[in-house]
């Protein structure tokens, strides 16, 4: 914030000019400190009405994607809804139109060098050279660019791997190879890591230690990251911001917060008579469905609790086990994917 | 940064990539074991083909270049252009490297530019092994005359005159490769051209034939026709190789 060469020589001091301008910048340093933070943020990431085609089949349609800087964004989709699809695209690997994807602000057709240079990636699978020891592997992407030896050591102590970077990558479990995959996404220090299922594979442990890792270098190091992702726990343990792809749309996009508000309570009640007890509540306007021999009830608050319960004492149906469960992300993802086809 | 100083990285990782390669073991392998066939039909029946008190480097050194302008260096090069090749595909690497902040035309050269110098090594290698087993087998058995003569570097320029004029056949072959995710595909078509070389060598529009050129460069200079290294053979296949590693630039650069 505050620039060297404001001191200049001595007399400026005697320039109400030097002093208007250090009480500027010494406000602005102050001000951006305290409310820096609710500075609105820029897209790091932008898709304009993206598509995209395999021959026939639309892999990708009007895709408007909007990854804010500094968040983990997870892009959730089941297999074959256009994930690593969209990562090509962002990454510039297949055609697309001009201005249809933009990242750091700028068109990847135009700039896709000067952007690939603040990106990091890993595409469908980390791909190393098995033949070579991790630390080789790393060296090839060293010199291609053109970094310090240096960083080598520093990338595999992040990924945890400094012990085992003497051993051929064919000696690797998945999950080293997987951390080894996100140490060649890291070995620039990208401001943006594209990261196409990195959790793939991983047993229980790694998954832990991969997601410690992207939250560090997101809260730590301020990095952009966008995780595909199929695992849904993981995207709702690691990611603030989500979107949701199906068929190659885009049905939800937004704070993964908002998403939880959506998410409907259950309430699980068993009667003694639960055709009639559906019927009852049906004509309240609540979704229900019988599961074994209880009814699970879609409600909003506590209030509609009240009103079933209400319901079915006044129609002289007895309870006999009253509960409720939270509908989970991955149930929500669920119904969201079904309901859009 | 400039184009030569990414070229230059490009190339040095692709170097890395070919340690502890089965292609950095045939390029040195292959001109071995043909130079250790011949020194050992030499040291069984040399006195067969030498006569006393003339030049043996020739008659000893004529099979290892006849078999190896028409038959072993294309070979080599078919399955050299596959190994480097499949290091990539093997990996899947490709979408990785693409996504490197370097332009795709300098994967594609540099990658070239490290299998022609695998070449030129083995070119080398045919040389130096020529001239150890020749050594060796003067030697071994003195009454050949191979101490008497000078080894000369000739032969180093037939090696490299036949090494140039495959250049069309090495980038052909590595844009097949390059191209094809099967590592058996351009090892066939690679096969096929070499054997139709072979069967029209005597045809009187071979040279029409660029898989024979490094056949015709032998024996331009063995009979004494051209003894330049910069005959017509090289500067065909120097032309076409220009034409298809243009074609490959184009080609890899557009695609998706």
């Amino acid at each position: 914030m505050l620039r060297a060469d404001t001191w200049g020589h001595w007399e400026s001091v005697l320039d109400p000019r030097f002093w208007f301008n250090w009480t500027f910048q010494i406000a602005f340093a102050v001000f951006h400190h305290l409310f820096g933070k609710y500075a609105p943020k820029m897209n790091i990431i932008e898709t304009n009405d993206l598509d995209f085609h395999y021959r026939e089949h639309k892999a990708l349609s009007n895709l408007n994607l909007a990854v804010p800087e500094k968040t983990i964004y997870g892009f959730l989709g089941p297999n074959g809804a256009g994930k690593s699809t969209t990562i090509r695209a962002l990454l510039g690997l297949i055609p697309v139109g001009s201005d249809k994807v933009r990242l750091f602000g700028k068109d990847i057709n135009r700039h896709r060098l000067e952007i690939l240079r603040k990106t990091g990636s890993i595409i469908e699978t980390p791909s190393s050279y098995e033949h070579l020891s991790g630390y080789k592997n790393l060296e090839i992407f060293q010199k291609i660019l053109g970094l310090k030896k240096r960083r080598i050591e520093e990338v595999l102590e992040v990924v945890s791997l400094s012990a085992d970077g003497g051993r051929k990558v064919n000696e690797y479990s998945l999950g080293m190879k997987q951390r080894l995959g996100i140490g060649y996404a890291l070995i620039s220090d990208p401001e943006l890591l594209i990261l196409d299922e990195p959790l793939n594979g991983l047993d229980p442990g790694g998954i832990r230690e991969v997601r410690a890792l992207l939250i560090t270098l997101n809260r730590e190091a301020g990095k952009t990251i966008f995780i595909s992702s199929h695992v849904l726990s993981e995207v709702e343990k690691t990611c603030k911001v989500i979107g949701i792809l199906n068929k190659g749309k885009l049905i939800f996009q937004g704070q993964i917060a908002e998403l939880s508000l959506e998410l409907n309570e259950i309430l699980i009640i068993k009667t003694d008579n639960n055709v009639l007890a559906m019927e009852g509540i049906a004509r309240l306007n609540f979704k229900s469905a019988v599961s074994e021999d209880k009814l699970e009830i879609r409600i909003n608050s506590k209030e509609d609790v009240r009103l079933i319960v209400k319901n079915l004492v006044e129609n002289n149906i007895a309870i006999e086990y009253l509960n409720s469960a939270n509908n989970t992300l991955e149930d929500k993802f669920l119904t969201m994917i079904s309901q859009s086809g | 940064m400039n184009a030569l100083t990414q070229f230059r990285r490009c190339l040095a990782a692709e170097v890395l990539k070919l340690q502890n390669t089965l292609a950095l073991a045939v390029a040195f392998g292959v001109p071995f074991f043909l130079n250790l066939l011949v020194f050992i039909i030499f040291l069984s029946e040399g006195n067969k083909f030498i006569k006393p008190g003339t030049d043996p480097w020739i008659p000893y050194t004529k099979p290892i270049f006849s078999f190896w302008s028409g038959l072993v260096m294309i070979l080599l090069i078919i399955l050299q252009a596959a190994l480097i090749n499949s290091i990539e595909h093997k990996s899947n690497s490709w979408p990785k490297l693409y996504s490197m902040p370097v332009p795709r035309g300098m994967v594609y050269f540099s990658k070239l530019t490290a299998f022609l110098a695998l070449n030129l090594l083995s070119a080398l290698a045919l040389f130096v092994f020529e001239g150890l087993f020749g050594l060796l087998l003067g030697l071994v058995m003195p009454f050949l005359g191979f101490q008497n003569f000078r080894f000369s570097y000739d032969l180093l320029a037939l090696s490299f005159k036949i090494m140039l004029a495959g250049c069309f056949i090495m980038g052909f072959q590595f844009y097949l490769s390059y191209r094809s995710r099967s590592f058996v595909l351009p090892l066939a078509i690679g096969f096929c051209l070499m054997v139709t070389a072979g069967i029209i060598n005597s045809w009187q529009y071979v040279y029409l034939m660029p898989f024979a050129l490094p056949s015709l460069a032998y024996k331009a200079f063995t009979t004494g026709h051209d003894l330049s290294v910069f005959s017509y053979e090289v500067a065909t296949s120097f032309g076409l190789l220009i034409i298809v590693s243009l074609a490959g630039f184009y080609e890899v650069r557009s695609r998706s």
